[in-house]
């Protein structure tokens, strides 16, 4: 049903190696935080949890693409951190994570989705950074096409927006 | 109606059958699904009407904390109340959900679009709130009245499932049920061509049976027909020779009379077998029960076969200890007996025969031993089979169809008498019949001993249209020394009656009538008879002589009170008959 162009971006190639070399320790945040990170990961940054500002996701690594959602009209195009980047990040490979939002919505997301799934945590829709009124900051959306292997009522379900809080479990 | 390739046809409906069945079944397993997604978007419209709801109230507590000061509450918690607000207004215009919520009546779309631009008016005065900011009232009931009554409108709206259901479900699950019902008619199609064609089936197997069974029943008449026709110069020829027999025999020629004597005998027995055969096919036997009692039956039984066992140097011997009434059909009851003890004289080459009356309790058991060959275990299977002869080989003149025990089983069975069978190769075989007996009727049991009694001098009237079996009458009961006084007609048998009342006034006894059946379309032998008895004013015994083998008919014919004996008659029977009937009186 969807046609999606999938443009992987590495922001800069000179990112590489920086981006490797806090796959160890991460560093703290400057800015202020969007995503808190708890639970079992191996990679911490404050006591028990690892925070993330908007230039420690940029960095993981973006990639951009083009889908439909169930909640916007129309393709959109969406740009973000493969949900992998960010779980090597942290140093987690398997279980699941309880995602949390804004508006205290939680789902239950396997970590496979964002290893295998290419389920991505979007910041930006059509060039803008996502605001909590578009659903933003943070966005976990898959990409709806035809190599998608989830039920569409397990996309729904586990496609949170104004994620403030994940949670390995 | 039945199609050659009738397997062909159930094998095509079975296949439409199992597609129809899968149809169906993708069909329901899709409506589940279809079912099952409808309900999560109405569940996810409702949720996020909840939602707005939850929010704005929550926006209405942050923003007013704020202004009054509040410690906990900031500007940025501020911004995101708002912002989430926002969002779930989004969440509700876009998408799928918006989809949902377009189809609702009452224009709820519409209402919710003027909602939530009269809450986008607000966002300047609330991103630039500020402690103690006068405009607090106002937003407060913005807020308050235009959009928190709005957005409970909605909720309403979207809550009530009777909404969903005309709007949205029925489009929702369209293809799956669609499909249901197209699956559904095409198996009601097909039970619906499968059940015709049964009951074509059925009819037509019906019709089938009925001409078979009208075939049976034409089949029998007609042998009844043809029977009837053949027995009469069967009759004719076998009185003809008994008298051409008692006129010239020579010991040069008595092996001559001898053999054809035999042939008829054959022939008479050929006939009867076939005859019951087919009308036992054709279900035509009725069955008359009734107290029977056994002597005078075995009596008769052991004079029809006496001369055949003798012409085989055989002993026919009846132990009947005292006399005993079964319950029975008389006629049907002879034929199995008869067909029993021809069996046995047929197969037995040397030795004796022996017919046996036990009286047991309830039962009484006619036993027909002989010291015949005897029947092995395996032939004893199949002999009660049509058709089947043991000792095949023997190709003499007595041979019969091989009906005979065929007839036996099933006159039995028709009877629901118990046959049973002891044979042992070379000790002979034993045919037991197990019959109930009947209470004693009030009757003068006949002599057993069974005397040759003179026939000289004693008249009898014959009545018969046929001028052969007349002749032949005639000429055999005048050898006997008997007065004959042969009639054809009605009118001919009382001149004769006539006559013989002028010549013997003192109508004495030894006078008999010998009439047949069948004489003219007007009356029948036993109108006859009656008549005669009339003129001479007292019971004389008579005899009726027929070729009917209808057991209804002779029934009738034996109501009338008058001895009835079956054409074609043997001349040692008849002996017997008119000996027994002169000695009644």
């Amino acid at each position: 049903m969807l046609r999606v162009v999938r443009n992987c971006l590495l922001f800069t190639l000179l990112l590489s190696p920086i981006m490797s070399a806090t796959a160890d320790i991460l560093k703290a945040p400057k800015g202020k935080v969007l995503l808190t990170i708890t639970g079992k990961i191996k990679h911490t940054n404050a006591p028990g949890a690892a925070h993330f500002d908007l230039a420690m996701l940029e960095a993981l690594g973006m990639v951009s693409f083009d889908t439909e959602t169930y909640w916007t009209n129309g393709v959109q195009e969406f740009e973000g951190v493969p949900g992998h980047l960010l779980m090597e990040a942290v140093g987690v490979t398997e279980g699941r994570l309880q995602i949390q939002g804004l508006d205290k919505y939680k789902a239950k997301v396997p970590v496979d989705d964002l290893i295998n799934h290419r389920a991505t945590i979007m910041l930006k829709n059509m060039g803008k950074y996502l605001t909590v009124a578009k659903k933003g900051p943070l966005w976990l959306i898959y990409p709806i096409d035809d190599k998608q292997e989830l039920l569409k009522k397990q996309i729904n379900s586990r496609s949170v927006w104004q994620i403030r809080s994940i949670e390995v479990l | 109606m039945i199609l050659p390739n009738g397997r062909m046809k159930y094998i095509l409906i079975l296949i439409a059958f199992m597609v129809m069945g899968s149809i169906l079944t993708v069909a329901y397993l899709r409506n589940i699904d279809e079912e099952t997604e409808y309900t999560r978007r109405v569940r996810h419209v409702v949720v996020n009407s909840y939602e707005l709801q939850l929010q704005m109230e929550l926006l209405q507590y942050t923003y007013s904390s704020y202004v009054l000061g509040h410690p906990s509450v900031s500007k940025d918690d501020l911004d995101t109340a708002y912002g989430i607000v926002v969002s779930k207004y989004d969440t509700l215009m876009l998408g799928d959900t918006h989809k949902l919520i377009h189809r609702l009546d009452g224009d709820i779309s519409g209402l919710l679009k003027r909602n939530m631009d009269v809450f986008l008016a607000l966002e300047s005065d609330i991103s630039s709130a500020e402690l103690n900011d006068s405009r607090l009232v106002k937003i407060n009931s913005i807020i308050e009245e235009q959009l928190l009554d709005d957005v409970r409108e909605i909720v309403k709206a979207t809550r009530i499932g009777t909404n969903w259901k005309s709007a949205v479900w029925e489009e929702a699950t369209k293809e799956s049920r669609q499909l249901m019902r197209v699956s559904m008619a095409g198996i009601a199609a097909v039970f619906l061509t499968l059940l015709s064609l049964l009951l074509l089936q059925v009819r037509a197997t019906k019709a089938a049976l009925i001409k078979a069974e009208q075939a049976k029943v034409a089949k029998a008449k007609f042998l009844t027909v043809a029977g009837h026709d053949l027995r009469q110069p069967l009759q004719a020829s076998s009185l003809l020779l008994s008298t051409l027999q008692a006129q010239s025999q020579t010991p040069q020629n008595s092996r001559l009379f001898k053999g054809i004597h035999n042939s008829l005998d054959s022939i008479t027995e050929l006939l009867n077998g076939m005859l019951d055969i087919s009308r036992l096919d054709a279900d035509l036997l009725t069955v008359n029960k009734e107290p029977i009692p056994v002597t005078p039956l075995a009596n008769k039984m052991l004079d029809r076969y006496e001369e055949l066992a003798r012409n085989k140097n055989l002993k026919l011997s009846l132990i009947n200890p005292r006399d005993c009434y079964i319950r029975s059909d008389e006629l049907l009851l002879e034929r199995i007996i008869s067909n029993l003890l021809s069996n046995a004289i047929r197969y037995t080459k040397k030795g004796k025969i022996q017919l046996k009356v036990r009286d047991e309790n309830d039962n009484v058991s006619i036993t027909i031993q002989d010291s015949g060959p005897g029947i092995s275990e395996e032939d004893q299977k199949v002999i009660f089979k049509e058709f089947i002869q043991l000792e095949n080989s023997t190709n003499d003149s007595q041979k019969g169809l091989g009906l005979g025990l065929s007839i036996v089983k099933r006159l039995c069975k028709l009877l629901d008498h118990d046959l049973t069978l002891i044979s042992k190769v070379g000790k002979g075989s034993q045919f037991i019949l197990s019959l109930p007996t009947a209470p004693a009727m009030p009757v003068g049991i006949p002599n057993k001993n069974r005397e040759q009694w003179s026939l000289t001098g004693v008249t009898i009237i014959v009545v018969e249209d046929n001028q052969d079996i007349l002749s032949s009458f005639d000429l055999l009961l005048s050898t006997w020394g008997c007065k004959v006084m042969p009639a054809s007609t009605m009118e001919e048998a009382i001149t004769l009656t006539e006559q013989l009342k002028k010549s013997h006034p003192d109508n004495n006894n030894d006078l008999l009538i010998i009439s047949d059946y069948y004489l003219n379309k007007d009356y029948t032998g036993c109108d006859v008879i009656k008549s005669i008895q009339n003129m001479m004013a007292r019971k004389i015994p008579a005899m009726v002589i027929t070729a009917e083998t209808d057991p209804d008919r002779l029934e009738e014919i034996r109501l009338t009170g008058n001895s009835v004996f079956r054409k074609p008659l043997k001349p040692a029977t008849l002996r017997v008959a008119i000996q027994r009937l002169l000695r009644q009186v």
